[in-house]
């Protein structure tokens, strides 16, 4: 089976082991190909779903190394396929070593069906050129450390991460390996091939190192377990929330800090990675609130939270923590007591249910729209609301305007009568307009005359005409936009 | 029904003219048919204080009695908000914010403060009552109130209530036009719009008909369950108060009320 990419021709862009042994070879045009071997599978190269389906492995690969860089395949840089850096420091003693780690990494990438290749070195620049030309052994090359550039020196001069145009030029030198383009004299390699080769030399080497931008940035706060066999009882991962709560509390308590957002990632077995958000109304480090919030996150997924064969890792990281207010030291209010500690943890356990968006208080906002003129705060801030003394606005207001048929005595007055939701209300008494400009940076909205309106059968509505007659426009419209009792 | 002596010293007529048609007004009224609504002492100030640990539901008595039945549902939310501390939950549920939802620089006038306020939207009526029947769990908070469509779920309804009884939290429920009422519900109130009295400084402004401003809303309250289950009352709203007060046309005396019957 094999993987074909337009180019002028349609060429071939990959190939797999056994197509490989059929003689065929990338760059091939399809047509030679299918000459050689006419039973042959072809898929159509999509680039877009590749980095796609790296992005996730790269996710799923977080089981391994907090710190995880995805690696395209670029021709112009050298790389010749999809790769993933990880940051091995810390991570692989809770594997066994760094062989076992290796090993039970790539064993991981070939039972989700991937052929993976994989080395450890001291720079990302030799684990490259190791994972990808000492490929004899299945469980991964491991150089201890200060051994990967004597390892790298006897690979192909491609191990570099060279342009083919630079590799063409140093194979006409009669450079071939790793050892002779870094035996050569730099100045005059320098000036042939220009400063980008040694930059690689140097990355290679660790001379200078090499600056990756990983898939997620590394959390400051950050809990993570592994375990021997998967889990995938309700109860096996809420026990697992109370154990990363507990470390996270842990590392936050030594920061002086307050988590507010946490990504709690479970690691699935086939090398896929779920990730669930949840938020605390305030910053907090206390690993019981902590625990409860994962658990009622986990509650809310619920079903459609799908976790395969099992999860067999998991991480809980704290995104941006943040500095500690009194109140949450519980130097004000205690964390379980009555008034705005009670509110505020129902606003946190309704949030991980509800979802982010569905929980809020409402704060005032200096602004004349009656749409505008409250904002919703992501937390709650008893202190500082004072709501601006105005004239009359309604408890309900509709989510939007809704247009209504109004007849009024005159083009600038009151309505005597409207249509709203297929009912005929007539006006009784009215009181108004209070006219609500739109904000001068939305010169173009038309103004709004708000009445206050009660019908003969004693409803009162909130209308408005949406443009001034004459001035904005000679048809008015009219709009509902709120009720009193 | 007598209405007694003391009532006349109350109407602070100071001259013999205007006492005499104050008693010849009392005398019409009383010869007038009876009103089918009434019931409410005289006197009674505010809006009811519904028990705590219990579900107390408002209904409309008609479609477009929606915002009116809201009304009713959040001044009573605001009187057990006057009466505890803690803060109090509203949640929306689909079908339950026909009218609007809930808008902050009104609740304010209507009783309820803002800054006290927990807002929440619910995607489902099941995630609505499980987090109507967390926040009824929940000590410290004075009111939970729920915007709910017609259709809920009975058992969750039951668990609600449960949880409103052993926890003692007040749970104010706005239902819409025909929905089936909560059988766990303490008290019932069906609730209707009604038209407001004429501000007093309008006739002598010179103001009438379409000029004349909406006054205080007025509300037609008729409790269908619970102790104060009876006929149709006629309640305005008091802003300074943030509470209901019996229609001035009852207080003044030209209605006939029946003394007695308090209010749950």
């Amino acid at each position: 089976m094999f993987i074909v990419q337009q180019a002028g021709a349609e060429r071939v862009a990959a190939l797999d082991a056994r197509a490989q042994a059929l003689g065929l070879s990338v760059g091939q045009t399809l047509a030679d190909a299918r000459a050689l071997a006419p039973g042959i599978v072809c898929v159509r190269h999509d680039p877009a779903a590749d980095a796609r389906a790296l992005k996730r492995l790269a996710r799923g690969a977080g089981r391994f190394s907090p710190s995880v860089t995805p690696v395209y395949p670029d021709t112009a840089q050298g790389i010749a396929g999809h790769g993933l850096y990880l940051e091995t420091e810390g991570v692989t003693h809770l594997f066994g070593g760094e062989e076992a780690w290796l090993a039970a990494l790539l064993q991981r990438l070939r039972r989700a069906g991937f052929t993976a290749q994989g080395a450890v070195a001291d720079t990302p620049g030799q684990a490259y050129g190791l994972a990808v030309f000492a490929t004899a052994d299945p469980r991964g090359v491991v150089a201890p450390p200060g051994t990967g550039e004597q390892r790298l020196a006897r690979m192909p001069a491609a191990a570099l991460r060279l342009p083919p145009a630079v590799l063409t030029g140093l194979s006409a030198l009669g450079l071939k390996t790793v050892q002779q383009v870094t035996n050569a004299p730099r100045v005059s390699l320098a000036r042939r091939f220009g400063a980008g080769l040694m930059a690689q030399i140097d990355a290679a080497r660790g001379t200078s190192p090499e600056a990756l931008s990983p898939a997620q940035p590394p959390p400051q706060a950050s809990a993570r377990l592994i375990f021997a066999q998967p889990l995938i009882s309700t109860q096996a991962l809420e026990a697992v929330c109370t154990r990363l709560s507990a470390d996270l509390s842990t590392q936050l308590q030594r920061l002086g800090l307050g988590a507010r957002r946490l990504v709690l990632t479970l690691y699935r077995v086939d090398a896929h990675a779920l990730t669930l958000a949840c938020a605390a109304a305030r910053p907090t480090q206390d690993p019981t609130r902590l625990a409860r919030l994962l658990k009622e996150r986990l509650a809310r997924a619920g079903e459609g939270l799908d976790l395969g064969f099992g999860v067999d890792g998991a991480a809980l990281n704290a995104l941006r923590p943040q500095a500690l207010d009194a109140r949450a030291t519980g130097a004000l209010v205690g964390d379980t007591g009555d008034g705005e500690g009670a509110l505020e943890g129902l606003a946190e356990r309704l949030a991980a249910r509800l979802g982010a968006q569905a929980v809020f208080a409402v704060a005032p906002r200096a602004s004349h729209c009656p749409e505008r003129a409250q904002r919703f705060a992501c937390a709650l801030s008893p202190d500082e609301q004072t709501w601006p003394a105005g004239p009359e606005r309604p408890p309900l207001l509709l989510k939007r305007p809704e247009a209504i048929e109004a007849m009024a005595a005159a083009p600038d007055g009151a309505p005597a009568q409207f249509r709203w939701r297929r009912v005929l209300h007539r006006v009784a008494r009215a009181q108004g307009p209070e006219r609500i400009g739109a904000e001068w940076w939305l010169k173009a909205a038309p103004s709004r005359d708000y009445y206050r309106v009660e019908t003969s059968e004693g409803r009162r509505y909130w209308v408005f005409r949406h443009g001034l007659f004459e001035r904005e426009t000679n048809t008015p419209s009219w709009f509902v936009h709120g009720c009193w009792p | 029904m007598q209405m007694p002596h003391t009532d006349v010293a109350e109407l602070h007529i100071s001259d013999r003219r205007a006492l005499l048609e104050g008693l010849r007004r009392r005398v019409r009224a009383l010869e007038s048919p009876a009103p089918r609504w009434g019931g409410v002492r005289l006197g009674e100030a505010q809006a009811p204080t519904l028990a705590r640990g219990a579900i107390h539901e408002a209904q409309p008595s008609a479609y477009l009695d929606g915002p009116a039945a809201a009304g009713f549902a959040l001044a009573i939310t605001a009187r057990a908000m006057a009466q505890a501390p803690g803060g109090a939950l509203i949640l929306v549920a689909p079908g339950g914010g026909d009218f609007g939802a809930p808008y902050a620089p009104g609740l304010k006038r209507w009783g309820l403060d803002p800054a006290r306020l927990l807002f929440a939207r619910a995607k489902t009526t099941q995630e609505a009552l499980a987090a109507l029947e967390e926040a009824a769990r929940t000590p410290g908070l004075s009111a939970v109130t729920g915007f709910l469509p017609a259709r809920i779920d009975e058992a969750a309804a039951r668990r609600l209530q449960r949880a409103s009884e052993a926890a003692g939290a007040f749970v104010a429920l706005w239902r819409p036009f025909g929905a089936s009422g909560v059988s766990g519900a303490r008290s019932r109130w069906r609730v209707a719009a009604h038209a407001s009295a004429a501000p007093p400084w309008a006739q002598a402004a010179g103001l009438s008909g379409r000029a004349v401003p909406p006054g205080a809303p007025r509300l037609r309250v008729a409790a269908q369950k619970g102790r104060a289950m009876g006929e149709e009352q006629i309640w305005e709203w008091r802003n300074a108060t943030h509470g209901f007060c019996l229609s001035a046309a009852v207080a003044s005396g030209t209605l006939h009320l029946p003394a007695g019957r308090r209010s749950a």
